[in-house]
């Protein structure tokens, strides 16, 4: 690894999760197209920020990142927009308990030290 | 995509164990080996270290295994070879197999395998430039000789303290890589990668044309950066927020006292007001992840009882005892 190149610093930006993108945008981002995107709003996969429809709609930047995961696992393990939008729903869900029983643990821990 | 330095990993892989199976196995035992080990180890699904390096290897060992034509390639490299040993694929070893099929768009398809991309990679990229593809409502790059580069997507695990001064990361990336000959091989590269300062976990840095390099005229995709904390020792976060625990002693919460207290950006000292019970949360303002509204340090009390040990501490409970008077922590239990 030592003689691999060295680059300068990359130019980066940050997803803002509370960023907003337009549909265009999203679709080019994630590689995806209009309709699949209709179809995770269908499914509640992802809610558009704005009421009107079509492709005026803004989704913002923690929706750009769902559908970037559910495009992984789609294309990963094969599942229907239905089976997606289980998968990610109880990833959420694990996610949430897992940072309740960390928090669990470490409250049991400094009980323990008393 | 691994970021660390791996060895160069030109190296014989045995793909029937790494799926867990016997050089024999059925397509259908292939297969469904695949998708369980799959399942486990998918890096968006297990977050446990190590489980996206073996969830690509999985994937490798698929990719192969699962095309009767690759595997009756592979197969005929023979049974001689050590899982780990060194290996050169003997001339002209893969005439006479066509290989069809495009990767997909998900974390399979990207292996870092030198391994692979010798043996696999030239086919993969032929098709992928000439058109074909699959069908599927989110495949459709193969479609074009100008064919943007597929984006990548990696996690990368920062200290608290890098939200807190930022810092500078070398990654080690390994990307396939097609040389003028037509050979196809992976190269190991290291990306210097500013951490910005307020960084959240959760939040993906993007980092532009710093995926796979297009075809054609297309340009290279992007490289996401997913970020997670490392575990704190001392500090918990939520959102931009903070939690420490800070103990102190009975006459310090009972009395009010000023304490030192340890934040990210040094020790401060905190009021902590007369009568405070253990748990109370204790609100610094601002001291949390920076950012234009940065988050709350919150210090949560736990009283710390010093131990009746001597002769004069006894005492001292004692009078405390009489000094309470009908006092009774249970009162709230009912009878």
């Amino acid at each position: 690894m030592a003689n691999a190149p060295r680059q300068p610093a990359a130019d980066l930006d940050i997803v803002e999760l509370s960023g907003s993108t337009t549909l265009d945008d999203l679709c080019r981002s994630c590689s995806v197209e209009h309709t699949w995107v209709a179809e995770l709003v269908a499914h509640g996969v992802i809610t558009p920020t704005t009421a009107s429809g079509g492709a005026h709609q803004h989704f913002s930047g923690s929706a750009l990142l769902r559908v970037r995961k559910a495009k992984r696992l789609v294309g990963d393990f094969d599942l229907n927009t239905a089976g997606v939008a289980l998968a990610l729903d109880l990833i959420d869900e694990i996610e949430r308990l897992r940072a309740r029983l960390t928090a669990f643990e470490r409250a049991r821990l400094a009980h323990d030290d008393d | 995509m691994p970021l660390t330095a791996g060895v160069n990993d030109m190296e014989y892989k045995d793909y029937y164990k790494i799926l867990g199976l016997e050089r024999g196995a059925t397509q259908d035992e292939i297969k469904s080996a695949y998708r369980k080990l799959a399942r486990t180890y998918h890096p968006d699904i297990n977050k446990e270290a190590g489980a996206e390096a073996r969830f690509k290897e999985v994937g490798e060992a698929y990719e192969v295994l699962k095309d009767t034509e690759k595997r009756a390639a592979y197969d005929q490299l023979g049974t001689g070879f050590k899982p780990g040993q060194e290996f050169r694929p003997p001339p002209n070893w893969d005439a006479g197999f066509e290989y069809a099929g495009a990767s997909g768009d998900g974390h399979a398809g990207q292996f870092d395998s030198e391994f692979f991309e010798t043996l696999f990679g030239r086919m993969r990229r032929a098709h992928a430039a000439g058109g074909g593809g699959g069908g599927g409502g989110t495949r459709t790059r193969h479609t074009d000789f100008n064919v943007r580069g597929e984006d990548r997507h990696a996690r990368i695990m920062v200290d608290l303290r890098d939200s807190f001064e930022g810092a500078r990361r070398d990654l080690s990336l390994r990307v396939p890589e097609v040389d003028a000959q037509g050979h196809v091989g992976v190269r190991d590269r290291t990306l210097a990668v500013q951490i910005p300062k307020g960084i959240l976990a959760g939040q993906h840095i993007r980092l532009k044309g710093q995926g796979d390099p297009g075809l054609g005229k297309g340009e290279a995709g992007d490289l996401y950066l997913e970020v997670e904390f490392k575990p704190d020792p001392l500090y918990r976060v939520h959102d931009r927020d903070l939690y420490v625990e800070l103990p102190v002693a009975p006459w310090e919460a009972a009395l009010g006292a000023s304490v030192r207290m340890p934040t990210p950006g040094g020790v401060i000292m905190l009021k902590v007001p007369a009568g405070s019970a253990s748990g109370r949360e204790l609100r610094v303002k601002g001291r949390g992840i920076p950012s234009k509204q940065p988050g709350d340090l919150y210090a949560v009390l736990r009283i710390v009882l010093p131990p009746a040990s001597s002769a004069e501490a006894k005492d001292a409970y004692e009078a405390l005892r009489t000094a309470a008077g009908t006092f009774d922590p249970r009162s709230g239990l009912g009878d």
